[in-house]
């Protein structure tokens, strides 16, 4: 009796152990694994589900062209619940539960911040959509950045400023903060850097509402331009009270400047400023077949937020295809991807890994994006 | 620094200013009528807004209609504002009412957004976009507008409170509400009206606002914390004080702005709150009489 009961306890474990096991080298043998950790739930989860669409049409065009040397590409999406814990926690799942080979990470910087030990320790190769400046500089070689960070738009501002417009007085409003603060330091910095003179700068709250004290500040300090790093009321109130003392200088407007919400604010006072974005709509072939693509799955126009996970699990995936499946080999190849066509713009990796440096300066006209000049700041 | 800077920057302080003592009045109004402070006042300023926004994009009415529909829409909505948050609890002291009004303030505050959304909308500009030169002087004639309006209204009070047996009816009970009702003038609905006038009030400060600020649903705090300020700064209970503040503090404003910093902007109004506080709690324009009644 008791024999018989060990025999079949023994089988059942064999069954069992085969059953994993055995799974597991059949999934390994024919599919490559990749984590993915968007917030599905808690306050970012609107943009999230936005990021798995943008996602999810990158991977069936990597299927669908055969994946990678025959293998399918097994997206794992595991939710970060919008919080630091939460990614931290879908990061350890992604890795040691699902054993991905490499990651898709966070695009929000405090997400990436709180994993980016684990992601050193575990030394697997993530693409991440975060773009604080400090992010790929601490020696964390595994975290590859696919949007431009924040010092890219301020040192393309004064790039143009400086080869295109040839004006040389530069009037700075800012909000008071922390991201219009860094902003406006970067635009100093990079201002007095190129030889450019900032010759009034003001802060002002988020909820300032009359900015003619500002304003004639800058005319009477002899500003030719006024660069504008906040949100998007403001930028459409200071607009429209640049007109009313008869527009003595130029505006160039950060990024929330050419934006929807903006645009329908200020209206015709929009109309001729210029602004920096991250890319416009259709400006590039890559750019339209994605944005077509995107309309054909899902009926709708594409966010620009999400834009970069497309981009990112095809530069992760090209690089698979080039190294192999080793992680060290793949942090090669990706830091290796130079000129990549994406839908974004044109990658080139640094040695920090960060594969965007190129924003576009677009002018107003008739309440759209109108492409200016595409500017690339190169690598830091 | 040259002149026409200064006269563009008094010209902005004084619209900003008489937005302001509008709402200012509002708050003196009802505090002499009722002994409250009615802290949904700037609120009074956001719904009309918002009532306009809606009237001039989504019916397409003209301006003219749209004041008159706002002012009559607004002169309901005082009688319901006093009926829900003052009438049932007139008969207990100050404080019940005034978390009342508080109460109201946050119920407008979160509707005007669950009905209009977060989004700042933009209402439509009865005057022209372009700023009228004047030898220079650059000048929103928005600007010149409100100004216009808000002594046009000042006007119109002076008569309405001096010449007329309604407006006389209403300082009496704000006087005295027992010698009032002794001497056969119907208290309540003095009250009513007063309510009513202070909500017409905001309606004019919301319309003559919204076209150069956008409307959203946080405009009233910011507006009702400014005009509160005025109001004390020119003596709290004073109709005169709560004008003359309002203007003061627009003008300070954009002064020291320009002058000082733009961060601090928000800041000097409480500055000055805080140094009349100490230096002449009366109020500059205020007499030193603590209790009326």
């Amino acid at each position: 009796m008791t024999n018989v009961k060990r025999i079949l306890s023994v089988t059942f474990l064999s069954v069992m152990i085969v059953a994993i096991f055995g799974s597991g080298i059949a999934t390994a043998a024919d599919e490559i694994r990749i984590g993915f950790t968007p917030p599905i739930t808690g306050v970012h989860a609107a943009g999230g589900s936005l990021q798995v669409k943008s996602i999810n049409l990158a991977l069936k065009e990597i299927n669908a062209a055969g994946g990678v040397n025959g293998k399918k590409i097994d997206l794992r999406i595991i939710d970060n619940q919008s919080t630091n814990p939460g990614a931290l926690a879908a990061l350890q799942k992604a890795v040691e539960q699902e054993k991905v080979l490499a990651m898709v990470g966070c695009l929000y910087s405090t997400q990436v911040m709180a994993t980016a030990d684990a992601t050193k320790n575990y030394g697997i190769p993530t693409i991440i959509g975060a773009t604080n400046v400090n992010i790929t500089k601490q020696g964390n070689p595994w975290l590859f950045r696919v949007r431009p960070d924040d010092s890219v738009a301020a040192g393309a501002m004064v790039k143009y400023i400086k080869e295109d417009t040839k004006l040389t007085k530069i009037g700075l409003i800012h909000d008071a903060d922390a991201f219009g603060t860094g902003g406006a330091d970067l635009v100093e910095k990079y201002a007095k850097e190129a030889g450019l003179t900032v010759v009034r700068r003001e802060k002002c709250t988020t909820a300032a509402k009359d900015f003619t004290a500002e304003l004639l500040a800058m005319k009477n300090a002899g500003a030719q331009i006024l660069v504008f790093y906040g949100h998007e009321e403001a930028t459409a109130l200071l607009q429209r009270q640049m007109r009313q003392i008869g527009s003595p200088f130029k505006f160039l407007g950060s990024p929330s400047a050419a934006s929807k919400d903006s645009l329908n604010l200020a209206k015709e006072a929009a109309e001729g400023i210029w602004a920096v974005v991250d890319f416009v709509p259709g400006q590039s072939k890559e750019n339209k077949s994605y944005a077509d693509a995107y309309k054909k799955e899902y009926n709708a126009e594409f966010d620009s937020l999400s834009v970069w996970t497309y981009d990112g699990l095809k530069i992760l995936v090209n690089a698979i295809k080039k190294a192999g499946e080793d992680r060290a080999k793949i942090r090669e190849a990706i830091l290796a991807t130079q000129g990549y066509q994406g839908a974004q713009g044109t990658f080139s990796f640094t040695p920090n890994g960060d594969g965007l440096s190129e924003v576009s300066i677009v002018q107003i006209e008739k309440g759209q994006q109108k492409l200016l000049k595409i500017v690339n700041v190169g690598s830091k | 620094m040259d002149w026409s800077t200064n006269l563009q920057m008094v010209v902005a302080g004084l619209a900003m200013g008489s937005i302001y003592a509008l709402v200012a009045l509002g708050f003196v109004l009802i505090f002499n009528a009722v002994n409250v402070v009615n802290f949904a006042q700037g609120e009074f300023a956001m719904v009309p807004a918002f009532v306009a926004v809606w009237l001039m994009s989504y019916l397409n009415l003209s301006f003219a209609m749209t004041c008159v529909i706002t002012v009559v829409f607004m002169g309901i909505f005082g009688i319901v504002f006093e009926r829900i948050a003052y009438y049932p609890l007139r008969n207990r002291s100050f404080l019940p009412v005034i978390i009342s009004t508080i109460g109201v303030g946050i119920f407008l505050k979160n509707g005007a957004q669950l009905i209009f959304g977060a989004e700042p909308l933009s209402m439509p500009r009865p005057t022209s976009p372009e700023a009228l030169n004047f030898f220079g002087v650059f000048v929103d004639p928005q600007y010149i507008v409100i100004i216009l309006c808000t002594l046009a209204l000042l006007g119109f009070q002076y008569f309405f409170f001096e010449k007329t047996m309604l407006g006389k009816k209403m300082l009496a009970t704000a006087q005295d509400k027992q010698m009032a009702r002794l001497l056969g003038i119907r208290v309540a609905t003095m009250i009513a009206v007063t309510f009513v006038y202070s909500s017409i009030l905001g309606a004019a400060a919301g319309i003559l606002v919204g076209p150069i600020f956008f409307v959203t649903k946080d405009m009233g705090a910011m507006i009702g914390v400014k005009a509160f300020c005025s109001s004390i700064v020119g003596g709290f209970g004073s109709i005169p004080g709560a004008i003359l503040g309002g203007l003061f503090l627009g003008v300070i404003e954009v002064f020291a702005a320009y002058y000082v910093s733009s961060a601090y902007r928000d800041a000097f109004a409480f500055i000055i709150l805080i140094l009349v506080l100490l230096l002449r709690p009366q109020g500059i324009f205020g007499e030193k009489i603590a209790e009326k009644a």
